[in-house]
């Protein structure tokens, strides 16, 4: 199977190549096209076009159940999945043809909003914090939970879910060990070593995803991809915040105790279901990973739990984490009737009917509090993960910016193959930057190290 | 060399053979042992040959018969059980409200839709170009070779803009036209009617009073009917896989053929995209299911019109 999950990658890859070289050449071509603001024929005052992935399917629904007065046409699509480059391409072919573009898309990805900020997008992406959504609803999102919705001040998106890291623990093996949670990344080195000397084959985490970088880089504070204002980004791989988790990493990639392995292949599953003491990982890791019979480990009720993130050198300094992904809700500047749509817009995102839907944890803080005791009623996990959740929510560091350029396809392309081939963490960090770097200079960036 | 007679007394003993070369003790043994090996090596590697090919072909027919855990931890080439197979296409016909009917449908009518349109246009256009004299015929034969070579990925963005300009983005028409415009099928039919339809045989219908269309339509399209399944098979089999066209000209989930709805359901399962639950109703087995739906009516296509195609393949071979 992971054979064939290559396969598909590779084919999903090539898809992306192709949906973003369409857009690409639409977008240029269609630049001078019809106007931005070109009215969308045929609609009707109270109808709304709503685009969602499957698994938003049913909060879309529930608008549409909630709401009998409006004409609600759902289409699912795939979400722009994985980066394919979907929502551009036909953002671009609307644009092009000066109709056809939907009221609201969810986007899985979180970077979507940033790419569409592109010239050659015509401003798709309507301004939201100009009176579109009240204040008081803004006010209501997790610390940082609508940064990826900003671009050059202003409000693009609303977040859907967060997907900040947490630390996962196997509780009974911890037991059995006798080791004790660790709160900081030095503790957490220090078990990894010991298992690796101790009990050789088990592991404390994994170094083979494409979201390594947001997982350590991220959570260490390294400013390599940081947007500081609408056209400049900091990229220093030098600085001591890269350098200080290349150091603590390299040893644990070396004894193996954090293998260079892709978290979410099924071979992971068969390999290390039974062999992993912790993980570092996104919240959604609860459903993708260890509960239910879709998930790599299918781990039976109380074996796992979540763990605050690390913080580093001392359990009391202020922790960080990373942030994997986590989905958007973007309005049409297109949009017939803007005040309708924003409306739709913000139920789906915040209202707790909608919510209770998700599929992650809600960045609009009520309706979190509200969806995480749902996922907590089953006891799946040795302990709630509601405190957990709670605390990691507000450590996203945003520093690392959510950008243009896809971040996790450059450390898969550039960086995984050598991290696999026996290179240092270390190695790897001037080569993303160096890949950043590059990107950005593509997409009218100009490039600084230093703030 | 003497040949013994002795135990056949009632045959006539047979002549001596001057000419057979002289038998050598053992001499033929390395050469049989050889030819032994040599014919080991080719069935050994034939059947590796085979099972390459086959064994992956195995794996999707078994796959829907296992749960996704089974799937993964079982051995490749387990069967799994009936009830399963069962509950799989059940997980997988009940989608998002029997979805994958819709696609099915959808596919079977952008397909023969299309293949209506691509005989009717490639077999006169064939005709003509073989057996009628015009000007711009080299031309137009050059043209027919050019576009052939093109991948029709390129035309796409094109196409698009035309629809556009016509209105008819989103409708069945924005692929059933274009999958109208079958440029291989041309060149095949060009090729059966220079080659196996005797000039003679038109002329002697034309001697006997018949019209042109009269010729083409009770003479030569009888004898052409293995060259019209080859084409309509190719351009049944081309449109039921086209995945770009219909990708840009649809926005519509209920109008997806097959091939765009199973890129749906590869991004709505968490085997290949986490974001979409581990609750998704769709999982491996259910992917391989899909799967086997989606080749099911190319397979009964290509089973009932196999003698057809055989012929096809074979005419204008020889000349005769």
């Amino acid at each position: 199977m992971g054979s064939n999950k290559d396969r598909a990658s590779i084919h999903r890859k090539g898809a992306g190549v192709i949906a973003a070289t369409m857009a690409f050449t639409v977008a240029t071509a269609g630049a001078t096209g019809a106007s931005a603001a070109a009215p969308r024929r045929g609609a009707a005052s109270e109808a709304l076009t709503i685009w969602v992935d499957s698994a938003r399917l049913p909060m879309a629904k529930a608008y549409a159940k909630t709401h009998p007065g409006v004409d609600v046409k759902i289409v699912t699509f795939d979400g722009g999945a994985n980066g394919d480059g979907s929502i551009e391409s036909k953002v671009a072919l609307f644009n092009r043809i000066g109709r056809g573009w939907p009221d609201i898309i969810f986007s899985e990805e979180a970077n979507d909003v940033q790419r569409l900020a592109a010239p050659q997008f015509q401003n798709f992406s309507a301004v939201l914090n100009k009176g579109l959504v009240p204040d008081k609803v803004l006010s209501g999102y997790a610390k940082g939970a609508l940064y990826p919705c900003m671009v050059g001040g202003k409000l693009e998106c609303l977040r859907n879910d967060m997907a900040f890291d947490v630390l996962w623990v196997n509780m009974p093996l911890m037991k059995q060990w006798g080791y004790t949670v660790p709160s900081t990344w030095q503790q957490w080195q220090a078990i990894g070593e010991s298992v690796a000397k101790n009990h050789p084959g088990y592991i404390v985490g994994t170094a083979g995803d494409s979201f390594d970088d947001s997982i350590y880089l991220q959570a260490a504070q390294c400013p390599v991809n940081e947007v500081v204002n609408a056209y400049t980004v900091l990229d220093n791989p030098n600085d001591p915040h890269c350098t200080r988790m290349g150091k603590l990493l390299d040893p644990l990639l070396t004894d193996k105790s954090l293998p260079v392995v892709y978290s979410l292949a099924s071979t992971f599953g068969k390999q290390y279901a039974n062999k992993t003491l912790m993980l570092i990982g996104p919240a959604w890791y609860s459903g993708a990973i260890f509960e239910g019979t879709g998930s790599e480990f299918n781990s039976p009720k109380g074996t796992w739990a979540a763990y605050p993130p690390l913080a580093w050198g001392s359990p009391t300094a202020r922790a960080f984490t990373g942030d994997v992904g986590g989905g958007l809700w973007i309005m049409s500047s297109h949009a017939a009737n803007p005040k309708l749509t924003a409306q739709a817009m913000t139920w789906l995102a915040t209202s707790t009917t909608s919510q209770d839907l998700s599929q992650g944890y809600p960045g609009y803080v009520p309706a979190a509090r509200s969806w995480i005791a749902q996922q907590d009623k089953s006891q799946f996990f040795a302990k709630p993960l509601a405190p957990t959740f709670a605390k990691a929510v507000g450590e996203v560091w945003t520093g690392w910016s959510e950008s243009q350029w896809d971040v996790y396809g450059l450390w898969a392309s550039n960086v995984l193959p050598n991290l696999a081939s026996g290179s240092t963490f270390s190695s790897q960090i001037p080569v993303l930057a160096s890949q950043i770097s590059n990107a950005a200079a593509v997409a009218g960036f100009q490039v600084v190290t230093k703030r | 060399m003497v040949q013994a007679t002795t135990g056949h007394p009632s045959t006539a003993p047979r002549p001596v053979a001057a000419a057979d070369p002289p038998v050598r003790p053992r001499a033929g043994r390395p050469s049989l042992r050889r030819s032994t090996v040599l014919r080991l090596a080719w069935w050994v590697v034939m059947l590796a040959f085979t099972a390459f090919f086959i064994v992956p072909v195995l794996w999707v027919l078994l796959a829907p018969t296992k749960s996704d855990h089974q799937l993964v931890y079982q051995s490749p080439m387990a069967f799994g059980s009936l009830g399963t197979f069962v509950r799989t296409w059940d997980a997988i016909y009940g989608f998002q409200g029997h979805e994958l009917l819709t696609w099915l449908g959808n596919s079977a009518v952008y397909s023969v839709g299309g293949l209506v349109l691509a005989l009717a246009c490639a077999i006169p256009a064939g005709y003509g170009l073989a057996l009628t004299q015009f000007i711009g015929r080299r031309v137009l034969l050059s043209v027919t070779l050019i576009v052939m070579i093109m991948p029709p990925s390129a035309l796409v963005l094109p196409l698009f803009l035309e629809m556009n300009l016509f209105h008819l983005l989103g409708t069945a028409w924005s692929v059933v036209l274009p999958f109208g415009f079958f440029p291989f099928g041309v060149y095949l039919c060009y090729i059966f009617f220079s080659s196996s339809i005797p000039k003679e045989l038109l002329a002697a219908a034309r001697v006997d009073g018949a019209t042109e269309w009269d010729v083409f339509r009770r003479v030569a399209l009888p004898l052409a009917r293995p060259i019209v399944a080859l084409v309509g098979f190719f351009a049944f089999v081309a449109n039921w896989t086209n995945f770009f066209l219909p990708y840009v000209m649809f926005y519509n989930d209920r109008q997806y053929p097959l091939p765009v709805g199973l890129e749906y359901l590869v991004s709505s399962t968490s085997a290949f995209n986490p974001v979409a639950g581990a609750q998704s109703p769709v999982l491996r087995p259910e992917l391989a299911m899909a799967t086997l739906v989606a080749i099911a009516p190319v397979f009964l296509v290509f089973l009932f019109a196999q003698r057809a195609l055989v012929t096809g393949m074979l005419a204008g071979a020889t000349k005769g």
